[in-house]
């Protein structure tokens, strides 16, 4: 096998630094627990997902939609049209289409392509081996060290008694009883499929 | 340098790797307390809601035989049942509390037999000694009350009997609705699993 010489003067592989890597770890444990989002962010987002949404389009949204159709008849770019054909290509792959030849052997000096293929499998396995590690390890730190997930907000609202919302002294008319059984379980109705939708 | 990165790398992986027992299963009391509330439950609510809602604007009329008629309607009714079999607690606590509204009415028509036996039915729906017993038990006590009233000038030994019941029921209530209070100031501060405010 073909042995890594050091004090070559060819530039190293781009190794993952410190940030990335703290930032990859943020990543990943956002992904595997997300924490709640901050209210004040959330009655924002809502905001802005609530607005009208059949009012005129603005000049901007004119100009980007211009350049959406440009860019999906395949005379411009546009970040969501890459986005619409990743979609597409997910949902419905195209398998008439050949993929483009790889360029690594245009680009890369004859002279070095066995050097150059070993620095790049090494980079690439200590990427991976970061990446597995530290989701081994979050994986690990979670089942152990983390409290369990709070199943009471992740479970729907169960049927169960409802005597703990009657006092004796407080109870009311028979009709008003009915009518707070009625509403609170109405309520919790309303919750269970927020949660279902994932909204909750 | 490079072999060294790898050798870290290689190091943390197996780290990663390192076996751990299972953590043992835990248990979900919210999860296994019963069916999570559904549009059956909702639609039996509604249709109590209205016949007792019925039944308010024909017992303020006077109309005691006809307010009857929408309880005994709900009571003869369909019911949902979860998985088929079990009535939701829910289920059983309207059940309950209408059959006390019923034995009211029919106590205060003269028809005694009838309303102990709506409290005998509500009792069965009430097991537990919650709020619900215990307003049966009063109820009860309060159709005794009156059926011994009734009896006072043709059988006046028969309403002595009736209203010593009647007495021993009502005390039996007051016990019932002691232990709600006192379970609710113990229960305070330590809310259920997904309870409602009222």
């Amino acid at each position: 096998m073909t042995e890594i010489r050091e004090g070559n003067s060819d530039p190293d592989p781009k190794q993952p630094d410190l940030d990335e890597e703290r930032r990859l770890e943020a990543l990943l444990r956002n992904a595997f627990a997300p924490r709640e989002i901050d209210p004040t962010r959330h009655e924002r987002l809502l905001q802005a997902a609530l607005e009208d949404p059949f009012a005129p389009a603005s000049p901007d949204e004119l100009v980007e939609s211009e350049r959406l159709r440009q860019a999906l008849a395949g005379q411009a770019d546009h970040d969501d049209a890459r986005l619409a054909r990743a979609l597409s290509a997910a949902f419905s792959p195209r398998l008439e289409r050949s993929l483009r030849e790889p360029e690594l052997a245009q680009r890369a000096p004859a002279r070095r392509t066995g050097r150059v293929l070993v620095v790049r499998f090494a980079s690439t396995a200590a990427a991976l081996a970061i990446a597995a590690a530290v989701l081994l390890r979050l994986g690990n730190q979670l089942q152990q060290g983390a409290p369990a997930p709070d199943l009471s907000t992740l479970a729907l609202a169960q049927s169960r008694t409802t005597a703990t919302l009657f006092q004796p002294a407080s109870a009311g008319a028979p009709s008003e009883r009915i009518d707070r059984i009625a509403s609170a379980r109405s309520r919790e109705l309303r919750d269970n499929r927020y949660a279902l939708w994932g909204v909750r | 340098m490079k072999r060294a990165w790898l050798l870290v790398c290689l190091a943390l992986l197996l780290s990663g790797c390192s076996r751990s027992e299972p953590s043992a299963v835990v248990g979900c009391s919210a999860l296994d307390a019963g069916s999570p509330i559904d549009p059956i439950l909702l639609a039996f609510l509604s249709r109590a809601r209205s016949a007792h809602h019925a039944a308010d604007a024909l017992e303020g009329g006077g109309d005691l035989t006809g307010a009857a008629g929408p309880l005994e309607r709900l009571i003869a009714g369909p019911v949902p049942r979860a998985h088929g079999a079990e009535l939701a607690p829910e289920v059983h606590e309207v059940l309950a509390d209408t059959l006390a509204r019923l034995a009211d009415l029919h106590s205060r028509q003269g028809a005694f037999d009838r309303a102990l036996d709506d409290i005998r039915t509500g009792l069965a729906h009430a097991r537990e000694p919650n709020y619900f017993r215990g307003h049966l038990l009063e109820t009860e006590g309060l159709v005794e009350e009156r059926h011994a009233k009734a009896l006072e000038s043709s059988d006046p030994a028969a309403a002595d009997a009736i209203r010593r019941r009647a007495i021993g029921l009502l005390e039996q209530a007051m016990d019932v609705q002691s232990a709600v209070i006192e379970r609710s100031k113990v229960n305070a501060g330590t809310p259920t699993p997904g309870a409602s405010s009222p």
